[in-house]
């Protein structure tokens, strides 16, 4: 009995293996002449395209609506999607371009050269017109654009800015913030309405926007951040960074400001401390704008950040929220690029998309959005449109160890705040750490 | 022409011979039943662990192909990177206390519940429970509202007039919310606790009682000894288990405050999957396995002095 079932066992086994080789092997050489002969009966090829993006539910849920109503006008192409949250997707994305597997199109951020090495660099289809770029302009362009390559299509724009909430400022007696508003009335404002009304003057600061890609220019020297290349930092004095520092010590110290374990429980935008009434003002970016405002449920008001002096430079610029790309070894270049022209110039697309990837580089696509536009959309299309005129510096290239240095900064806000280094010696830290991790990644 | 056949079947027969020797060997069966596992094994384990040891002498960022940098990963370790010795410190503090602490309280409630009744086992089940779901984000994500600035611990202090403190967000107490989750997770050791006292002869504890011990004097003198080798066991898993923990810091602190909780898990994972450092987080997965190797080596060390086997008499 036992030999028997041994002697079946191993038969199956030898099967299943010789099976699983000639499975793998003869569709391939029956195949390629069928295949070369129905291509001249032009009869479109029947395509499944993978693209992938990251995202909240109501953007996988416009995304899908889009890939459908794209499928209904191209019934030979059909899509198979890849949609998460932002976290897991750059895990997911750097896997898969280890495994050279990435999908045909895909969603990136501002971290272009992280991923260089996967894309299809676009200028040749926007020169052949199968990418439709004849609506927007150079400046919408160039927030995609790395040493003259065109490296993805924005699916929208945004700039960074304050918010505020009116009522606050009338009960502390002060006056609403302007775009000329500098960073010591900020601070002023933030004491007065502590004492006036118990409240946090600020809500989150993001140290990096704001304590180094908005305020290192704002000096006026003409130095930014990074340095041009993106290999080291591109300012001297140590004193800028800590300048900020000193600012968030300040405010923490006198209560206008909430502790980190506070800001640490803040889990989303929707609960930021200005939605829950516990700060008068807060910084978004301003895609994120539509959310707070319904989430807050009260009348808010938006303007640019301060600035450093009142007629100094403002430091702004506007960027590329998000972009779609092509992967340089898709077996479906001209269909992605394609797509990603009907993505972008669409109106039923775009319709259903409403912007919620950011403001549309589109002209055509952009006035059929702010025409139906509700209050809080319409003015996130002011605020993108004032903040493009104020912007005073290009978009930063994000590289490769932007988390890392991300967390640097994080590291040393955290030191300063409980008093176990200065501003100074954590600006002095920050930009090694900074030009390690840079060096390092290149 | 009539010799010929008779020399093939022969060889036939020689053939078929083997071949049912292979067939019958007890243990070609065995490998058949597991070859599932074995692959499994083979590609998803020790394929992996091997390639870490190669990645590790690398620089890897997944987008480029690896680049051989010799031992740069573990010389910059240990001179160039105050994290690695912060995470290592925050990890030590936590298996010096989580792991006695929650051993000691297993065996404490086993003790107590060391009785036949069917409230004992009423609770044994209850208490078991938060190992069920231990490891889970939900749990974790609870404990974290729990000990929130505005949650059920700070409004159950302001009842008592006491003020609230910041149980997350300060790093004198960040890591104590942690090691008092682990803790409350003592279920699984207290099983094998209650599984160790039954197997106390009961004739110890009578003798001791007829010489006038007192309970304690028991649990002390005659528990404790008898339980030995159950709790060097407990302890060996347990430590090499917070040796490696990571799901809790990574749900509910974010290695913060102050890289209060950075575990060295934690760090690991960040250097591997949020900076995409392969090369340098594969280096610090040996180094963790260095590490636990030694400790465990140390306690084994350790046990020929309190540890005592029943079938080896001094």
């Amino acid at each position: 009995m036992k030999k028997a079932l041994c002697a079946v066992m191993v038969l199956f086994m030898i099967l299943s293996i010789s099976a699983c080789t000639t499975s793998g092997n003869t569709p391939k050489t029956p195949a390629e002449p069928t295949k070369a002969a129905t291509e001249p009966t032009n009869k479109p090829e029947k395509i499944e395209m993978r693209i992938m993006w990251w995202g909240s539910q109501t953007r996988h849920d416009r995304t899908m609506a889009v890939l459908d109503l794209y499928t209904q006008k191209n019934p030979h192409i059909t899509f198979n999607p890849e949609f998460m949250g932002s976290n897991d997707y750059w895990q997911k994305l750097n896997t898969l371009v280890a495994a050279n597997d990435v999908p045909d199109v895909f969603q990136i951020g501002n971290n272009f050269l992280t991923y260089y090495s996967a894309i299809e660099p676009l200028d040749e289809y926007t020169k052949n017109g199968l990418i439709d770029v004849s609506d927007t302009n150079e400046n919408f362009l160039s927030t995609t654009r790395i040493n003259g390559e065109l490296l993805g299509i924005s699916l929208g724009t945004n700039s960074l800015a304050l918010l505020y909430d009116p009522a606050i400022f009338d009960q502390a007696g002060l006056s609403y913030p302007t775009t000329d508003w500098t960073w010591d009335e900020f601070e002023q404002a933030c004491y007065t309405i502590k004492d006036k009304t118990g409240l946090y003057g600020s809500s989150m600061l993001n140290d990096f926007f704001i304590g180094c890609i908005i305020s290192i220019p704002q000096y006026g020297t003409n130095e930014t951040f990074y340095n041009e290349d993106v290999t080291g930092l591109g300012y001297k004095d140590d004193q800028f960074f800590a300048n900020y520092l000193q600012m968030k010590y300040n405010l923490t110290k006198a209560g206008a400001y909430p502790t980190p374990g506070e800001l640490a429980e803040i889990k989303d935008i929707e609960g930021d401390l200005i939605v829950t009434g516990k700060a008068a003002m807060t910084w978004v970016h301003s895609n994120q704008l539509v959310a707070v405002m319904n989430a807050a449920n009260r009348p808010l008001a938006i303007t640019v950040p301060p600035k450093r002096t009142k007629d100094g430079p403002s430091g702004l610029c506007i960027r590329s929220s998000q972009a779609m790309s092509i992967y340089n070894k898709s077996k479906y270049k001209d269909e992605a690029a394609n797509f990603i022209s009907f993505f972008v110039n669409d109106i039923d697309a775009n319709n259903i998309l409403d912007g919620e990837r950011g403001v549309p580089i589109m002209g055509k696509v952009r006035s059929a959005l702010a025409e139906k536009a509700d209050d809080a959309t319409r003015q996130m299309y002011e605020f993108v449109d004032l903040a493009g005129k104020l912007a005073s510096n290009p978009p930063p290239v994000e590289p490769a160890a932007q988390i890392e240095i991300q967390d640097v900064i994080t590291r040393v806000n955290e030191q300063v705040i409980f008093d176990q280094i200065t501003p100074l010696e954590a600006a002095q830290i920050m930009r090694k750490a900074v030009e390690q991790a840079l060096q390092r990644s290149n | 022409m009539k010799k010929a056949p008779k020399a093939k079947t022969a060889v036939k027969s020689l053939k078929s011979g083997r071949w049912t020797q292979i067939v019958n060997n007890d243990n070609i069966a065995g490998y058949f039943f597991i070859l599932p596992w074995l692959i499994g094994f083979l590609s998803f384990t020790i394929l992996p662990i091997f390639a870490s040891l190669f990645l590790s002498f690398t620089s890897y960022n997944l987008t480029s192909s690896p680049k051989w940098v010799g031992i740069e990963n573990y010389v910059r370790m240990f001179t160039d990177d105050p994290l690695f010795f912060k995470s290592i410190k925050v990890t030590l503090y936590y298996v010096i206390f989580a792991v006695p602490l929650k051993v000691g309280f297993a065996l404490l409630v086993a003790f107590l519940l060391h009785r036949r009744s069917r409230a004992a086992n009423f609770y044994r089940s209850v208490f078991y429970l938060p190992s069920l779901i231990g490891g889970s984000v939900a749990v974790a994500l609870i404990w974290k509202d729990i000990f929130s600035i505005n949650g059920p611990i700070n409004s159950l202090l302001k009842i008592f007039g006491l003020k609230g403190v910041q149980w997350l967000g300060d790093p004198r107490f960040a890591i104590w919310t942690l090691i008092a989750m682990t803790v409350w997770q003592f279920g699984s050791s207290m099983i094998i606790f209650a599984a160790g006292l039954k197997q106390i002869p009961e004739t110890y504890y009578e003798a001791a009682k007829i010489d006038g011990a007192s309970r304690f004097h028991s649990f002390i003198y005659i528990t404790l000894p008898s339980l030995s080798p159950v709790i060097f066991f407990n302890l060996v898993m347990q430590m090499i288990n917070a040796f490696m923990t990571f799901t809790q810091a990574f749900l509910i602190t974010l290695g913060g405050p102050l890289d209060s909780t950075l575990f060295y898990a934690l760090y690991l994972y960040r250097r591997a999957f949020a900076y995409f450092d392969m090369g340098y987080a594969s280096a610090m997965a040996w180094i963790l396995l260095i590490i636990i190797a030694a400790v465990t080596a140390l306690v084994f060390k350790s046990s020929q002095y309190w540890v005592y086997y029943e079938s080896k008499e001094k």
